[in-house]
């Protein structure tokens, strides 16, 4: 029998596996292309096709999103210590030894690993520009929500966790906003009595405060203001309740839910309101919005996983996803838990 | 239509890129600190060293205008634009003597990855059998679709056929497609006397989903990303509220709409800055290029609308005499190919 | 626990009221101007030379808290509500001792009109042979409703009517009594143990909505702004302003409103209980400082925020300054509801 927190841990995690997992199956996709092919809403963990964005997967497994938060919480674990640099550093590294995910690393991740394996060679072919405007994606919100759960009820503490573990592949202010949002929320929802609407304000919070602390010490960058796309993907939420495809499309088209962080960061909490901060129904509607299912439903997974505990949670997911990748997150979560008692 | 008039569009488009040349990929707070000095970019700068657009001198063009060149020339060469003749002119403006340094320097990566398909040289990837587009949805089509507009004074319906038909060969989606429309339907619009940027707004509201249509039409592929009607009329509210504050515009636009390189972005962002500008020219080229990051595009698409609809010389005057001078491109030969096409009878 | 809820539903009531009525029906840039010394207010003021009741001292109601006090405390006599306890309450504000002070300073235009019609004094104008009460869509139901919702805590569907009830009298018309039903069904879901803001914002909607749909079968027709939806939209801004106080209160003020119409100040209520996160203090400080109604509205958004939050989360000093300034036993009107409901 969990306790509360176990339990928030343990559907964080969860949650944010099977929402990288539905998602790997329809990333890529558009809405309506996935509608047709299937028939309908995607409800399930199903088997990827061969002309999708996964590499030899299948159903249950997780990709890129959550693998690298699992490995780095293993570290923080083993090593019985808060997030620093040489422990976001091993954890990077540990999930460097697993090709069924590192398949999929993305552009900003492999620049930073490549950076951190060899950095003369890095040095030297660094590009001269001051501003990389196409690294200001996803890579930090995708796996920054593990930062919450490492340091439950405690906004500052996660955000300035996020800003460790994900400036190491995303040192630019946009990313760090995006994952500080993720962070903040998801270490919201670990406090009692809160609701979807504390957690957007949480999520609002970190995406300003990340910003501000980031702003003059990390690589400068072009790109649109995370948190004003997260108000207006709030804001697009709030207003399309009730019309679970109507809310999906107008997030999708207006804010966007693609590689960029002040995309899918903003779509992932315009869907949690336009869900009302329902689990299963908010990783549905990122799932099925397709371009880049995964990592956003894996965002909303964390956060809202959080809140709900694992309870929320079918059971028939929580099975096949640790199978699928021989992860015990049950285990996990207690490890976990235990881990944040003594801190 | 006077062949004049068309004519300053063409400088003006060049004179618009080159100058917010220098000022691409920064934001507006670094635009305003490191070019600036403390305040918006005013006057036709060199490239910093740490700018994409390094080391080209100072006046230079882009990929912008030197794809449009090479598009008009094959254009006027062949007597019109067709699919096999846009075609034909991305491999002039790849390969061609005069624009090869403009595509081997500044072409995006979506724009090369397409060129290599077309010539067969692509080595194909798991990310080419996803049978969506979600990769080429950026603006490299909308940027040079001016052109469509120009080739159709007056004629909405040609101009975005011409914008669909300029854009499939290195961004064939709907999304692409949508916002090339909107540049071009603008042009023609505006020649062809409709010249109020309300006016102007409301034919982009109609164009966006014509052009959708139409592209996806030909491109046989669902596009994947943000479209652009919803942001359209975000960055119009904005202008409006903003209009009188310049810096604040800017920023407000940049930070929400953005100006990267989704045609999702740059377009609307575009609008946004022509109904601020209400037609003057060089409040459009300001805020446009201040806008910074996909700059040069952006620049592009909104002053060839202007100087389309007011016919105003200033940037043509203030600086064309340098962006001749300091480009491989001949604009000698294309003023009379263009003459040759326009005005047949002179 | 429930003690805790009522009495904190209570304080802060009053504590809204009493901060608030220094401030009422002055733009944001006077209060700052003014009362603020150039910053925001946080604290309780002198009545000011230009107020309504220039007389009144520091600490004093107005007609919100204490209308609402008389209304319990005849609710409390008669063992719960009934018609009978609603026009006794109302006529012992009117002319009661304890209360004639503030009915004597305060007395609404709605208000007064209800209470002649009550007592047959009343010379109807040509305004009474409309059928549409546009005029009278003022937030006099609202705000008092609150108490609705602590005498039915979890039970919205009763709190709405016992709202209606308590608010026909004198506001006879659809969109002042769907503001009260919201007010009431947002309390009455605030006294749930565990509930989130959005559940009492949800109740806040369905209140509004039930509210409407209920009086148009007793009251007159109005035309005016939907309470629901402003609720919607003052949410909106509630949440995306919630971390900048001038822009929440300014955004609320010029676009739902915080003024004497029901379709704006209970709106605005909800939406700077939103915007604070259900904080009790934070809450009242922003409804206070958007001036215009703002005695009526921090007292609603008070009302909410104390009955979410507990009485102890409220600074203890003001219970006992509140109580003794204005001669009211709040400490025992909350034992005394606590008995009725439990």
């Amino acid at each position: 029998m969990l306790t509360v927190q176990q339990s928030k841990i343990y559907g964080a995690l969860a949650a944010a596996a099977i929402g990288d997992s539905m998602g790997t199956v329809s990333e890529g996709f558009s809405p309506e292309f996935l509608k047709c092919r299937y028939g309908g809403y995607i409800t399930d963990l199903l088997e990827p096709t061969d002309d999708g964005m996964t590499i030899n997967a299948h159903a249950g497994m997780v990709s890129d999103d959550f693998s690298v938060a699992y490995y780095t919480a293993e570290i923080l674990l083993e090593h019985h210590s808060p997030m620093t640099r040489e422990l976001a550093i091993k954890g990077l590294m540990r999930w460097w030894e697993h090709p069924e995910y590192t398949c999929y690393v993305g552009p900003s991740t492999r620049n930073g690993i490549m950076k951190l394996i060899d950095p003369e060679k890095a040095v030297s072919k660094a590009s001269p520009l001051k501003c990389l405007n196409g690294l200001a994606t996803n890579g930090g919100g995708m796996k920054a929500g593990i930062m919450g759960v490492f340091n439950p009820r405690r906004c500052d503490d996660a955000i300035d966790d996020a800003i460790t573990m994900c400036s190491l592949t995303h040192n630019n202010p946009i990313s760090l906003s995006a994952a500080c949002a993720v962070a903040a929320a998801t270490a919201k929802a670990f406090e009692p009595n809160t609701g979807y609407y504390d957690l957007l304000e949480a999520g609002l919070y970190g995406a300003r405060k990340g910003y501000r602390k980031t702003f003059d010490t990390m690589q400068p960058i072009s790109g649109c203001s995370v948190e004003k796309r997260m108000l207006q993907a709030i804001e697009l939420g709030l207003r399309c309740q009730g019309d679970f495809q109507r809310a999906m499309t107008e997030i999708a088209d207006t804010v966007g839910c693609g590689l960029y962080a002040y995309e899918a960061i903003p779509g992932a909490f315009g869907m949690i309101a336009a869900c009302k901060g329902d689990l299963m129904q908010t990783l549905y509607m990122g799932v099925n919005a397709g371009s880049d299912a995964d990592s956003l439903a894996c965002m909303v997974g964390y956060i809202l996983g959080a809140l709900h505990g694992d309870g929320a949670i079918p059971r028939k997911f929580l099975t096949l996803i640790d199978r699928a990748n021989q992860f015990d997150l049950r285990k996990m979560a207690l490890d976990i838990d235990a881990f944040c008692q003594e801190c | 239509m006077k062949a004049e008039k068309l004519w300053n569009v063409v400088c003006t488009a060049a004179v618009a890129d080159a100058f917010a040349m220098p000022l691409m990929s920064r934001p507006p707070y670094l635009i305003k600190a490191d070019c600036g000095e403390g305040s918006l970019v005013r006057d036709l700068l060199a490239p910093l060293p740490d700018s994409p657009g390094h080391p080209f001198p100072r006046g230079s063009v882009t990929d912008v205008f030197s794809s449009s060149y090479a598009l008009l020339r094959s254009t006027f060469d062949n007597g019109g634009l067709t699919p096999m003749v846009a075609e034909q002119a991305m491999f002039s403006w790849r390969d061609g003597a005069d624009t090869r340094r403009y595509y081997d320097h500044f072409a995006g990566r979506s724009t090369r990855l397409r060129m290599g398909i077309l010539d067969g040289s692509h080595v194909y990837d798991r990310f080419d059998k996803i049978p969506c587009e979600g990769r080429f949805i950026t603006n490299g089509g909308a940027a040079r679709a001016w052109v469509a507009g120009l080739l159709a004074p007056g004629n909405v319906e040609k101009a975005i056929d011409h914008a669909v038909t300029l854009t499939l060969p290195t961004h064939p989606n709907a999304i692409s497609g949508s916002g090339a429309a909107v540049a071009a339907a603008m042009v023609s619009a505006a020649l062809g006397g409709i010249t109020s940027p309300a006016r102007l707004f409301d034919v982009a509201r109609q164009a966006v989903h014509t052009g959708y249509q139409k592209m996806e039409a030909v491109s046989h592929i669902t596009a994947v990303g943000t479209k652009l009607p919803q942001r359209m009329e975000l960055a119009a509210n904005l202008a409006v509220r903003y209009a009188n504050d310049e810096e604040r515009l800017i920023s407000e636009i940049h930070d929400s709409i953005g100006v990267g390189s989704y045609t999702s972005e740059v377009v609307p962002s575009a609008l946004g800055f022509l109904i601020a500008a209400d037609n003057d020219l060089e409040k459009a080229l300001r805020l446009a290029s201040n806008a910074g990051n996909n700059a040069n595009k952006t620049a592009v698409i909104v002053c060839s609308v202007v100087a389309a609809a007011t016919g105003c010389p200033c940037l043509t005057e203030k600086y064309f005499d340098i962006v001749s001078e300091n480009n491989t491109l001949d604009f000698k030969a294309l003023k009379r190919a263009f003459d040759r096409y326009f005005d047949p009878g002179r | 626990m429930m003690y805790d809820k009522v009495l904190g539903s209570m304080v802060a009531a009053a504590i809204g009221d009493a901060m608030g009525t220094p401030l009422e029906s002055r733009p944001i840039y006077l209060i700052k101007q003014d009362l603020g010394k150039g910053g925001f207010v946080y604290d309780y003021c002198d009545m000011p030379k230009d107020s309504f009741a220039p007389e009144m001292k520091k600490g004093f109601v107005s007609d919100d808290f204490s209308i609402s006090f008389a209304s319990l405390k005849a609710i409390v006599k008669h063992g719960g509500i009934s018609l009978d306890a609603v026009i006794e309450g109302l006529l012992d504000w009117r002319y009661g001792d304890q209360f004639k002070l503030y009915s004597s300073a305060y007395l609404g235009p709605t208000t007064s009109i209800g209470i002649q019609k009550l007592e047959g004094t009343y010379e109807p104008t040509y305004m009474d042979s409309m059928e549409c009460h546009q005029k009278t869509i003022t937030n006099g139901a609202a705000m008092k409703a609150w108490i609705c919702g602590l005498l039915e805590p979890g039970n919205l569907d009763k709190a709405i009517d016992d709202a209606i009830m308590l608010g026909l009298p004198t506001h006879d018309n659809v969109i002042a009594l769907s503001a009260a039903g919201a007010v009431a069904a947002g309390v009455s879901k605030a006294m749930v143990r565990n509930v989130t803001t959005d559940q009492i914002v949800e109740a806040g909607l369905y209140g509004a909505r039930e509210g409407y749909r209920r009086a148009l079968e007793v009251a007159h027709d109005a035309a005016g702004a939907s309470v629901e939806k402003r609720i919607e939209l003052a949410v909106e801004i509630g949440l995306k302003y919630s971390h900048d106080f001038e822009a929440c209160i300014t955004e609320m003020t010029d676009i739902v409103g915080t003024g004497l119409f029901a379709n704006e100040a209970a709106p605005a209520a909800f939406g700077f209980f939103v915007s604070a996160g259900g904080d009790v203090m934070e809450t009242i400080f922003r409804s206070i400082n958007a001036g215009n109604d703002c005695d009526t509205v921090a007292t609603m958004a008070g009302a909410l925020a104390g009955a979410f939050k507990g009485y102890h989360t409220i600074p203890p000093h003001h219970l006992s300054f509140l109580s003794k300034t204005n001669g009211m036993d709040i400490e025992q009107m909350a034992k005394d509801v606590c008995a009725l409901i439990q």
